[in-house]
């Protein structure tokens, strides 16, 4: 007999609003549906009234963890745009916040993930470990989440003193701890019994669903913007793909430790590399770029992140559109948790590392009639020419 | 070695300590429409399997753990035990007649 | 009369005795975790669960329309008490509890199945699936655990040839402690224990990451408090219990003329071991999936539980117990 379960968008598995509805046999998932929807701010609206340097401080705030890279793809685009290159210095800054925000937010993962298989303990030793990257955020950027660092033309602060020396003891530091969790995750018999074996991304299912990032690097593809770009300052840095041939979520576990190691590695070469001169070109922040699109690609702790600009030649954006690295994972979801049981449910899917705040900005929903639409974009002009023909009176008195 | 009287006693001791703690805690009732379902409106519903089956293992494992027990402790047979069996033959016979 | 005087101040003194625990565990998993845990509520924050009791007594009872309101009063209240009787067996300080009579062993195990059974109960009456799911694997982890469970608790009968408390703590007196004799039945003890206790490996029936809160997925206020203390209770009792059967309980050094101290003050530290043991295991391992619980219990912990009782009964049959 087969029932249905919910989980989310209030679940104590989810962090954030996301909702599966879950066909269930016993304890087996048959069929799993996502929802998804429940965290839209319409950033991506927002943006086209916001002037271009203001746009790239709203960019860090889509999401709270992989802030840094947002923003920073969105300056490299926005780069494109105005078709000036920043300094050397700058980009070195740059990929420096942007490794050290991997190394964050794969420990955050790490934690999330342990604490979905029942392991607090090693929950809350992940999290004592990310306290000391956020201790070093705090030392560059004045703040320890949301970083502000990137603006279109380079970096906004300059490297702290000492801080070359903080990075040069952090470095060993993160790399110990990363062979006492390698250890852990492969001994531990109980860490292998919840992740061995358990949502199994098949290679060739990663690749035709478009997993991205750790997601499909867990699976054996080959796929990695740093790699196949090399952005920012990651041209001779010392960089590799880490992959995992198995596919399941404990080759995933795998491969997010051993990113950090690479990130560990590249923040010491980019320190020992740090170029002189200055951090950025001191753009005026009413300078108006000229017509142009950018397609600007980056990639976050999650995976790929894409974003697309249009200029008109206004101080304004024509249109900004973002693709979020979970948006790309989450139909893997589905494909991973068919066959498996309710207990992995959570794993599973913590395994993509899901970021339902980056991901929601399609999805219109009405709250009073409980109904949720996704909207063509004939509909969306009717509706909008409605809306103005409705203010048309208030937006003309506001202007007077 | 105490009798009867004492276990009586101690059990109605415990169990109006219970429901006196019980009775103290905020009798206050609110009946909701639906059951937690993480946000979305799922109606309450109850799923019929296994309860009553896993009911008679439950009742088989207390059987056999005493039969085990019985044998194993080189004849020291007690009331005790005789009792605890006949009550629990007794619902065993009130379930099959329900 | 003086006996009812007795066993009022023995239960009130037990539910003080069982917060107390659970602030000990609650205070042991934190320092595990490098947190500092309950602090505030009392002198290192020891009154901390009396005050959750006291906050979830006075706050409302809220239920599902049509769920089984008569099964869902008396679970808690059932449990508790059972879990409350089932302590009176046991001995601290004397080597005799407050109740002792033959056959005493088996009261308990009898009684600490019953409230599985409430537990199984009080999920199948609420109308949630959740509930129904949590149910459902407390039922698959129960008759798991509870065979490997009672048959360490056989090899001890065996071994000390009785099964009334008072008994196995004179054999011990006269012997050795029986963690000596029988120490694969202390490990298949300790893992039915933490599967009894619902704590983290086998904390699959309320996995709270999975299915909310399991089968107490409904309940509120009173209810969720007395499941609460039912569990504070337990921890307490399946402590005492291994105290007593594997280390020989109240027995110990002692001064001519201070026996009850120095018995309640070795049973205390006998039982804090214990406590201790399921609170560092709890801190240490992630979640089994059910059905890998239920593997291990049949498939290694079950087969080890036999193995020590043919042992015990081989050393006895060769005389050298």
């Amino acid at each position: 007999m087969s029932f249905y379960l919910p989980i989310g968008p209030i679940h104590p598995a989810l962090k954030e609003p996301l909702n599966f509805i879950f066909k269930v046999e016993g304890e087996l998932v048959i069929d799993a549906e996502p929802n998804i929807g429940f965290a839209h701010r319409g950033i991506e609206k927002l943006m086209e009234n916001k002037t271009w340097m203001q746009n790239a401080f709203l960019a860090e705030h889509i999401c709270g963890i992989c802030s840094a890279d947002h923003q920073g793809c969105y300056t490299q685009g926005a780069e494109i745009i105005y078709e000036k290159k920043p300094p050397e210095r700058g980009l070195f800054i740059r990929t420096l916040v942007w490794e050290l925000e991997r190394i964050h937010s794969h420990l955050l993962w790490i934690g999330v993930a342990m604490h979905e298989a029942g392991f607090d303990t090693f929950f809350m030793y992940a999290w004592r470990d990310r306290e000391v990257v956020l201790d070093l955020f705090e030392a560059l950027c004045g703040r320890r989440v949301v970083y502000s660092m990137s603006t279109i033309g380079g970096v906004r602060r300059d490297l702290p003193s000492q801080f070359a020396e903080k990075i040069k003891k952090f470095v060993p530091y993160i790399k110990k701890r990363m062979k006492v969790y390698e250890d852990l995750a492969l001994r531990d018999q109980t860490i292998l019994a919840r992740f061995q074996n358990v949502g199994i991304l098949k290679k060739s299912d990663a690749i035709d669903l478009g997993a991205v990032g750790p997601t499909a690097r867990g699976s054996g593809v080959k796929r990695d913007v740093r790699y196949e770009e090399s952005y920012g300052a990651y041209e001779g840095s010392p960089y590799r793909i880490v992959v995992e041939d198995a596919g399941d979520s404990l080759a995933k576990l795998l491969v997010r430790i051993k990113e950090i190691v690479v990130s560990a590695d590249i923040l010491e070469y980019l320190v020992d590399n740090m170029p002189s001169g200055p951090i950025n070109l001191n753009l005026p922040p009413m300078a108006k770029p000229p017509v142009n699109e950018a397609f600007s690609r980056v990639e976050a702790p999650r995976g790929e992140l894409v974003y697309y600009l249009k200029s008109d030649g206004n101080l304004k954006p024509y249109r900004v559109k973002v693709r979020t690295p979970t948006l790309a994972n989450i139909t893997s979801v589905v494909a991973m948790v068919k066959g498996m049981y309710i207990a992995d449910i959570p794993v599973v899917y913590a395994s993509i590392d899901p970021c339902i705040g980056c991901m929601d900005r399609v999805l219109i929903i009405d709250t009073k009639k409980r109904k949720q639409k996704i909207m063509t974009k004939e509909e969306l002009i009717h509706f909008s020419n409605k809306w103005f023909k409705k203010h048309l009176n208030e937006l003309k008195e506001e202007r007077a | 070695m105490q009798g009867l009287l004492e276990i009586v006693l101690s059990f109605s001791v415990v169990l109006i300590l219970s429901l006196l703690l019980y009775f103290l805690g905020n009798r206050k009732k609110r009946e909701t429409e639906n059951p937690f379902a993480s946000g979305e409106k799922i109606p309450a519903m109850r799923i019929q399997y296994l309860a009553p089956w896993l009911f008679y293992v439950i009742l088989f494992g207390v059987i056999d753990v005493a039969f085990l027990l019985i044998a194993l402790t080189a004849g020291q047979f007690t009331p005790i035990i005789l009792v605890y069996m006949i009550i629990v033959s007794l619902v065993f016979i009130i379930l099959k007649l329900k | 009369m003086e006996y009812l005087l007795y066993s009022i101040i023995f239960s009130v003194s037990a539910i003080l005795v069982a917060f107390f625990l659970e602030w000990f565990d609650r205070k042991v998993y934190a320092r595990i975790q490098h947190r500092v845990g309950p602090k505030i509520t009392g002198p290192h924050g020891v009154l901390q669960p009396i005050a959750d009791f006291i906050k979830l007594l006075t706050k409302e009872d809220c239920l599902v329309k049509g769920s089984d309101t008569l099964l869902l009063d008396m679970g808690p209240v059932l449990s508790v008490a059972f879990v409350l009787f089932s302590l009176f067996f046991i001995p601290f300080g004397y080597s005799e509890g407050l109740l002792s009579i033959p056959g005493d062993l088996i009261i308990i195990i009898v009684l600490s199945s019953f409230v599985a059974v409430m537990i199984l109960l009080t999920g199948y009456a609420q109308k949630s699936a959740y509930a129904n799911v949590g149910a459902a694997r407390w039922a698959e982890l129960f008759i798991s655990f509870e065979i490997p469970f009672v048959i360490s608790l056989a090899s001890i009968t065996v071994a000390s040839r009785s099964i009334t408390i008072s008994e196995i703590i004179s054999w011990q007196a006269h012997n050795l402690p029986l963690i000596v004799i029988a120490p694969i039945a202390l490990v298949t003890f300790i893992f039915s224990s933490l599967a009894k206790l619902e704590k983290t490996p086998f904390d699959i029936p309320e996995a709270e990451t999975e299915i909310a809160a399991g089968w107490m997925v409904e309940l509120s206020g009173r209810k969720l408090a007395f499941f609460r203390l039912t569990k504070d209770l337990e921890y307490l009792l399946l402590s005492a219990l291994g105290a007593v059967i594997f280390l020989g309980g109240p027995i110990g050094p002692s001064l001519p003329g201070l026996e009850l101290i120095f018995g309640i003050i070795w049973m205390a530290i006998k039982t804090i071991i214990f406590a201790l043991v399921f609170s560092i295991l709890r801190g240490l391992v992630a979640r089994y999936r059910i059905d890998q619980a239920i593997h291990l219990f049949w498939h290694k912990v079950i087969p080890l539980t036999f193995f020590q009782l043919i042992i015990i009964v081989m050393l006895g049959l060769f005389g050298f117990i």
